[in-house]
């Protein structure tokens, strides 16, 4: 199997000292490397945003939110188109009854990555609906108003959830696997009609402040700030997802651990009764 | 609350959460690591261990040799008891 950048392979390291002693279980010196970056990326991203970039003329500072509330959301489509991805392609897979060891292998990872991509997406959809609120309070007047974008987004946060609660019911993970896919592959219809509401309502929310079709509303140090910032999000994200997909991995190897301990319990336990059996014979 | 004091609020908030899970993360990784008991591999710390899935040729040092030639992925690092040699360590 070859070694892809979220599993490096570590016969490269055998009979060989770890050369990242002392890092996390999870990290290697890519991730390591990775993670210096981001932290050193996101220290750029607060002075860009909170000091470089100039206050708007109509939102005044208030638009220094656009710099997390952007990204974030950015991210959070990212990862959940990630997620319905990796979800489809396992779906595929494993069609078969008896899919064959590489397959299976490909089918645990696909899970690996959807499990971790939907955290992810989770966590910053959450930041993206704060931090909007915070931003709607200085420029609506309020935290919060029941309008198309925010509540498919509300939506669309609470859809996750219950993916990530139905990936922690116990289950054969083959099946558990399955069942999950199938649930990203509902939940990920939601994504367009969060995107597009604001084009197909009338909302409080304004429409899109970046397009690929239309001239740009933003320019300036306000547009490169806000570039940065979702380059800087990027990787911030794409660090920790290396991560998250490393700890589940070592999840599945403590539950397969478990699994076999058990069985090993219950071995010796059934050949202590059968010699107990045969000594009461002897006698 | 004063607009700046808003926007300070939503920034740390952001950073602290962002930074909150990645502390859980990693320490989750380093907590499942030391269970496992993937430890710190070095060249003297176990003996060579036969990797049946990668045919021959293919070994790793540590208590735990086939399991971290499956958990590719996840650095053998950390104290792990079982395959220390050097005494002075903790």
């Amino acid at each position: 199997m070859p070694a892809t950048a979220a599993e490096p392979d570590l016969r490269s390291s055998k009979n060989s000292p770890s050369p990242i002693a002392g890092a996390a279980m999870t990290g290697t010196i890519a991730t390591r490397v990775l993670g210096v970056v981001a932290l050193a990326a996101a220290v750029v991203m607060a002075l860009l945003a909170l000091w470089v970039s100039p206050p708007e003329r109509v939102q005044g500072d208030a638009v220094r939110f656009m710099y997390l509330h952007l990204p974030s959301i950015w991210v959070a489509y990212g990862a959940f188109v990630l997620t319905a991805a990796a979800s489809a392609r396992l779906l595929w897979l494993s069609r078969a009854t008896s899919p064959s060891g590489r397959a299976e292998r490909s089918i645990r990872r696909l899970d690996r990555t959807a499990g971790a991509a939907s955290e992810l997406g989770v966590l910053f959809t959450a930041l993206t609906l704060v931090t909007g609120s915070l931003w709607g309070n200085l420029t609506w007047g309020t935290y919060w108003q029941w309008d198309a974008r925010l509540t498919t987004t509300v939506l669309l946060f609470v859809t996750y959830l219950g993916y990530l609660a139905l990936r922690r019911l116990p289950a054969e993970p083959r099946q558990r696997a399955r069942r999950a896919a199938v649930m990203a592959l509902i939940a990920v219809v939601n994504l367009p009609i969060v995107h597009y509401s604001v084009n197909w309502w009338r909302t409080l929310h304004q429409e899109a402040s970046l397009s690929l079709t239309s001239d740009r509303e933003i320019t300036g140090e306000m547009y490169w700030t806000l570039m940065y910032s979702l380059a800087a999000v990027t990787v911030i994200a794409l660090w920790l997802g290396v991560h998250r997909y490393r700890v589940l991995r070592l999840e599945d190897l403590a539950e397969e651990d478990a699994i076999a301990h058990l069985l090993q319990e219950r071995r010796a336990e059934s050949a202590d009764r059968v010699r107990s059996d045969e000594s009461a014979v002897t006698r | 609350m004063t607009d700046a004091g808003t926007i300070i609020s939503g920034y740390g908030l952001t950073f602290a959460a962002v930074a909150g899970y990645a502390a859980w993360v990693l320490l989750r990784g380093r907590a499942l690591g030391h269970r496992l008991g993937i430890g710190q591999m070095t060249p003297d710390s176990a003996p060579p261990v036969e990797r049946p899935d990668e045919g021959a040729g293919g070994t790793e040092r540590g208590p735990h040799g086939p399991q971290l030639a499956r958990t590719v992925g996840c650095s053998v690092t950390g104290p792990d008891p079982d395959s220390r040699t050097d005494p002075s360590q903790p």
